[in-house]
């Protein structure tokens, strides 16, 4: 029974290590699924490892399509979903202390076992931290992350006013702060049927949206009600840990600032 | 008419004109070549010309073939556009001459890298130290057994306590006053307060434990009435001349000391106060007023009928069985001894189910010996009996009160508290009636549509309390609002009465363009939760709105003055929860408690209500 037991960990330990190391933070072939569809010249540029024809063979075969643009299909598109699914789960959108009881069933420290969402959010900062309007970036993600767990359009239209006049930043330059951070791009991820939750004749939706770079703050929910009533409001994720990766982010580059 | 004959040399003149302004039109043009000068192009030209006008015919042209590139590498690529930032810049024409060679250098076009770096793929171990595991003893058995022999308490002495305090917390009226201007709860230094005692008469020192602050003692320094009657009523009893007047299920007898000289009569005060606490109950409100010419099976009869029943001391005379004047205080002891306590508490038993009120009207010399009396029975049926005295205020703060209770209105009468509160009371009612009037003529041209209730009753006074909200809406706005910068004559169309929202909550009146939703409560009929009015506001007005996902900045309950000096401690008390709840973000919208002011047409905010309070010299 014991060694049964010690057996069952040991496949534990081995999925949480492949569901780890398949995260983007890890992995060069997810981190690039989980970035298309893109310009072929900039996935070229961004993946010099790519233009070798073995390297074209492998992504082929995961269902990359590489043409003028760069797109995913069958597997890649499912691993693409995964990925999110993956990041949610182990960073408490899904379930509350999932890492905590994987540590205490794997038996190991909590903090050797990675947070994919956390690793991927951490690198993407550093690479924003060299952006242009960086400040702007950072402030309106610690925004982000400070605010309440459920906010309106217009509360996020008002947080985005703030930024732009704080910043004095122009359209282009503030889109792409949006697109960083926010993202346009909506992806309806889950729908309840009425009378699942709350009400019978209410049901909800929601969508996931996209950013530039899948921080993928933003979950926009609608609900209707009697009579086809929609209500919408955004749920903003991740918070905790994008609060606790601006910190750590923000003091380093401090530091570094001193010493430079 | 004759022409003008053109000599050959203004013919050459002209043409050596327009050649010159040929060339200057074709220097302009930058060339690669320096050797062929425009000059010279323009000469070929002309030879060419003339050559081809000698031989007389046309210069051939080739024929025009399609391009023989497929149509798809035509199609043109979309690029992304990159801002620039760099402003287009206009040169003077100058800047052209000399014409200099055009070279254009062709490089690769920027792009932007996406690439993230990647840590490097990890395999978990185990940890090296393995993770201390819990170990659940067998429970310790902590019951400690008597060890002694239980003696009488009549033979134990209290331990001589021998305390020395660093500090000690002192109650206001142990310091000496040169401490009491500071605050309420003070901590000094024992040695401190030693030397303060000394210089001033010593006085006992009551050493209370540390009291929990609450906001409500944060915030206002001192203490809060539970109730109105506070203010003008006394008790000798622990439990507050509030709970006189409050819902328990059982009858209540208040025995009312008749004041000595008539300024101070309160009888019908009270009488009304309680009135009130029944409607908020939902009881019927009769009374009946027995002073005298009513045998004792009348009385006790009209006892059991009536809600609200005042007897007078005349009315006692048959259970007495004698006249008061005639009695000296030691004949009315004696007479009081005297009656049959198992008789009177029989006839309390009859009369004691459910809220009722019964009022002894009486002197004080007798009201002190009827109180006993009712005391000695009060074991066997309930304790629900209050002694209650008037306080003597001056005409002053008796005014003040009657403008506190009636809408901050002005009154001009003089006399007892039931004169002043009366004529509060009609003024009060023909004021709301009149701006009832103003509002509803003014429907959708001034003022708002105000409807009655769309689902369940409506009280009177409810209905004259959101013509009242109508008209201070409209005509005198609170200043934080978007709505006072809005045009009178266009502020209606900003206000809802009766919104109906989508879930299902109605509101009494909603602000659009502010996101404040105001809720009249008069709390009528709402005792019936467990005989708490104020369970109304918590459980349901204010609930509601949590539980939806109105978009709602701030909510407004606005109640009538009585109803909120009625229930003033309980309603602080909520107010403070709500503001602590707001401040936690645990309640994403703020509430407010407001009362009106006929006077200057607009609400009071419960702090200002208790500000005002404050001035009495009984609080």
């Amino acid at each position: 029974m014991s060694d049964m037991s010690t057996s069952m960990k040991d496949h534990l330990r081995n999925l949480v290590s492949a569901l780890v190391n398949l995260s983007p933070s890890r992995n060069i072939i997810s981190q690039l699924i989980l970035l298309l569809p893109r310009d072929l010249r900039t996935i070229e540029y961004s993946y010099p490892e790519i233009s070798s024809p073995e390297a074209k063979e492998i992504l082929a075969q995961l269902g990359v399509r590489l043409e003028n643009t760069v797109r995913r299909e069958n597997f890649a598109n499912k691993l693409y979903e995964f990925i999110h699914k993956l990041f949610d789960w182990l960073d408490d959108e899904l379930v509350k202390n999932v890492r905590l009881n994987l540590a205490k069933l794997t038996g190991l420290n909590i903090d050797s076992l990675p947070n994919p969402y956390a690793e991927w959010a951490e690198l993407v900062l550093r690479k924003i931290v060299h952006e242009k309007n960086r400040v702007a970036l950072i402030d309106l993600l610690r925004k982000l992350s400070e605010s309440e767990e459920y906010c309106s359009e217009r509360d996020l239209q008002t947080l985005l006013n703030e930024i732009r006049k704080k910043f004095k930043l122009n359209p282009a330059e503030f889109e792409e702060i949006v697109q960083i951070c926010i993202g346009s791009e909506e992806e309806r991820i889950e729908s309840l049927k009425p009378g699942s939750y709350g009400y019978s004749s209410e049901y909800f939706e929601y969508y996931l949206r996209h950013s530039e770079y899948h921080l993928d703050i933003i979950l926009h929910e609608y609900r209707y009600s009697a009579f086809y009533h929609k209500t919408d409001y955004y749920r903003l994720r991740h918070r905790n840990t994008l609060r606790e990766i601006l910190r750590r982010v923000n003091v380093e580059e401090k530091s570094k600032y001193e010493r430079g | 008419m004759l022409k003008r004959r053109v000599s050959t040399k203004e013919v050459k003149r002209k043409k050596e004109l327009s050649e010159r302004r040929f060339h200057k039109r074709y220097e302009t043009i930058a060339f690669t070549e320096e050797s062929e000068t425009p000059k010279m192009v323009v000469m070929k030209a002309q030879e060419q010309i003339l050559k081809a006008k000698r031989k007389g015919i046309s210069i051939p042209i080739k024929e025009v073939s399609p391009l023989k590139v497929p149509v798809s590498k035509l199609r043109l690529h979309l690029k992304k556009r990159h801002y620039s930032l760099a402003r287009p810049q206009f040169l003077p024409s100058k800047t052209f001459y000399p014409a200099k060679p055009l070279t254009i250098i062709l490089k690769p076009p920027k792009s932007e890298s996406i690439r993230v770096p990647t840590l490097p793929p990890m395999m978990l171990k185990r940890t090296t130290t393995p993770i201390p595991k819990l170990k659940l003893k067998i429970p310790e058995n902590i019951s400690v057994r008597p060890l002694l022999h239980p003696v009488n308490i009549k033979e134990l002495r209290l331990p001589s306590l021998s305390l020395k305090p660093r500090s000690l917390r002192l109650r206001l009226f142990t310091l000496p006053t040169k401490a009491l201007k500071h605050k309420a709860l003070l901590c000094i230094p024992f040695s401190t307060y030693r030397t303060l005692i000394s210089k001033e008469k010593k006085e006992a020192i009551s050493i209370s434990p540390v009291k929990s602050t609450t906001i409500a003692s944060i915030d206002l320094g001192g203490k809060v009435p539970d109730s109105v009657v506070e203010l003008f009523l006394t008790t000798n009893d622990e439990r507050g001349i509030g709970n006189a007047f409050k819902y328990v299920g059982e009858p209540i007898y208040i025995v009312l000391v008749k004041s000595p000289t008539k300024e101070y009569e309160c009888c019908e005060t009270i009488q009304y106060l309680c009135i009130r606490v029944l409607r908020e109950v939902g009881l019927p409100t009769e009374a009946e007023i027995r002073s005298a010419g009513y045998s004792m099976d009348e009385i006790e009869r009209y006892l059991g009928e009536k809600a609200i029943t005042i007897i007078d001391e005349k009315a006692l005379i048959p259970i007495i069985k004698g006249d008061f004047k005639e009695f000296t205080k030691k004949s009315l002891e004696v007479t009081f001894e005297n009656i049959d306590e198992n008789a009177l508490a029989d006839r309390i038993k009859d009369i004691g189910k459910g809220l009722r009120f019964i009022i002894f009207h009486v002197n004080e010399n007798i009201a002190k010996l009827f109180y006993k009396k009712l005391l000695k029975v009060k074991s066997k049926f309930h304790d629900k009996i209050f002694l209650v005295k008037p306080v003597d205020l001056s005409l002053k703060y008796r005014k003040k009160l009657a403008q506190l209770m009636w809408g901050l209105i002005s009154i001009h009468a003089s006399g007892s508290y039931d004169d002043i509160l009366g004529e509060g009371k009609t003024i009060y009612y023909n004021k709301l009636e009149e701006i009832r009037s103003t509002v509803s003529k003014g429907y959708m041209i001034m003022y708002p549509k105000i409807s009655s209730h769309i689902s369940g009753e409506e009280s009177r006074e409810h209905y004259l309390l959101k013509h009242f909200v109508a008209k201070v809406l409209v005509d005198n706005p609170p200043h934080d609002l978007e709505l006072a910068k809005i045009r009178k004559e266009e502020r209606y169309e900003y206000i809802e009465f009766e919104k109906v929202w989508n879930e299902g909550i109605i509101s009494d009146a909603y602000i659009k363009n502010d996101d404040v939703v105001i809720e009249v409560e008069t709390l009528f009929g709402e005792g019936k939760r467990g005989g708490d009015p104020i369970a109304k506001i918590r459980d349901i007005t204010v609930e509601k709105y949590i539980k939806s996902n109105i978009e709602l900045r701030e909510l407004w309950i606005i109640m009538e003055n009585i109803t909120m000096l009625m229930h003033l401690g309980d309603l602080w008390s909520l107010y403070n929860i709500y503001k602590r709840l707001y401040s936690k973000k645990r309640i994403r919208f703020k509430v407010k408690f407001f009362t009106l002011d006929l006077k200057n047409l607009r609400f009071v905010s419960i702090e200002e209500l208790i500000d005002q309070i404050k001035e009495f010299p009984n609080i």
